[in-house]
């Protein structure tokens, strides 16, 4: 199924707002408040996945618990990162090498939680039957594409 | 939930956040630091410092579009129930030379403007 955007936001806001609002669901912060629309966006899937029986026996919602539990894993660690990045090289005696060391711990830790998520995400792909995933799809980013476009999931 | 937007999220060399604190991260924020804390007697130095910054908002914008692209890439292809989670995958390992190279334009900046900035300058621009 096509990824549907709002005429009035291209891809690219989407994309910018989405992300943005995923952070926020993390940080609270006030620019892109949309945390409780993700938060409906979790409710709404999870409800849907209570109803949908497996293709191959596993758990549905436990697999979108350990998801979102991932992904709150994930953003706490980018916020992290941000955070002592922004901190060491605003003190002009802290080194180029130091702020490198700092990157790549982390850069090593995101590609391992981001091969986590994905393959999560797989998991749920293959665990869905075909005829049930096109509501699934439709909940993961037309819905979100409603989040990023402020409009009726504001809260 | 929302897998491709909490990565996107993450990869993105930014926050989220109001702060408007000077961050090499996001270069805008430097700016108008920068123009306060150089003294107008300075127009070298100043001219140069913003120079700097104006180079690194390019090389940060051209990463952004690269993790807009390679977002649009992996949502449309997560919509597909048959996408395989190594498809997505290669989308965002090919992404992860991109922020390499973005990091070392971060870095890069900031040793010009460590070499550029006295130590008093450079506190009154991080300082506050």
């Amino acid at each position: 199924m096509a990824v549907t955007c709002n005429a009035s936001l291209s891809r690219r806001d989407f994309i910018n707002l989405a992300a943005a609002a995923c952070l926020c669901c993390i940080s609270s912060c006030a620019p892109f408040d949309r945390s409780s629309a993700i938060s409906d966006i979790n409710s709404e899937l999870a409800a849907a996945l209570e109803r949908i029986p497996s293709d191959d026996g596993s758990d549905l919602v436990q697999i979108a618990r350990e998801i979102e539990a991932n992904s709150t894993q994930m953003i706490q660690a980018h916020a992290a990162f941000i955070e002592e990045f922004n901190r060491l090289s605003a003190n002009r005696s802290v080194s180029r090498a130091e702020l490198i060391a700092v990157s790549d711990r982390y850069d090593t830790e995101r590609r391992s939680q981001r091969d986590n998520l994905l393959v999560l995400q797989g998991q749920l792909q293959a665990a869905i039957p075909e005829e049930y995933w096109p509501e699934v799809a439709e909940i993961l980013y037309e819905k979100a594409d409603i989040v990023a476009s402020g409009t009726s999931l504001e809260l | 939930m929302p897998v491709i937007a909490t990565i996107t999220a993450v990869t993105f060399l930014l926050d989220g956040s109001s702060d408007l604190t000077p961050s090499f991260l996001e270069p805008n924020t430097l700016r108008t630091d920068l123009d306060k804390a150089i003294s107008p007697a300075d127009s070298d130095v100043r001219t140069a410092a913003l120079k700097i910054v104006s180079d690194l908002e390019v090389a940060v914008d051209r990463f952004r579009a690269a993790v807009e692209g390679a977002a649009d890439k992996a949502i449309l292809g997560s919509t597909d129930k048959s996408a395989s989670a190594s498809s997505t995958r290669a989308i965002f390992n090919e992404l992860d030379r991109e922020r390499d190279r973005a990091i070392s334009a971060v870095l890069d900046s900031r040793d010009q403007l460590v070499s550029l900035l006295d130590q008093e300058t450079w506190s009154r621009v991080f300082d506050g």
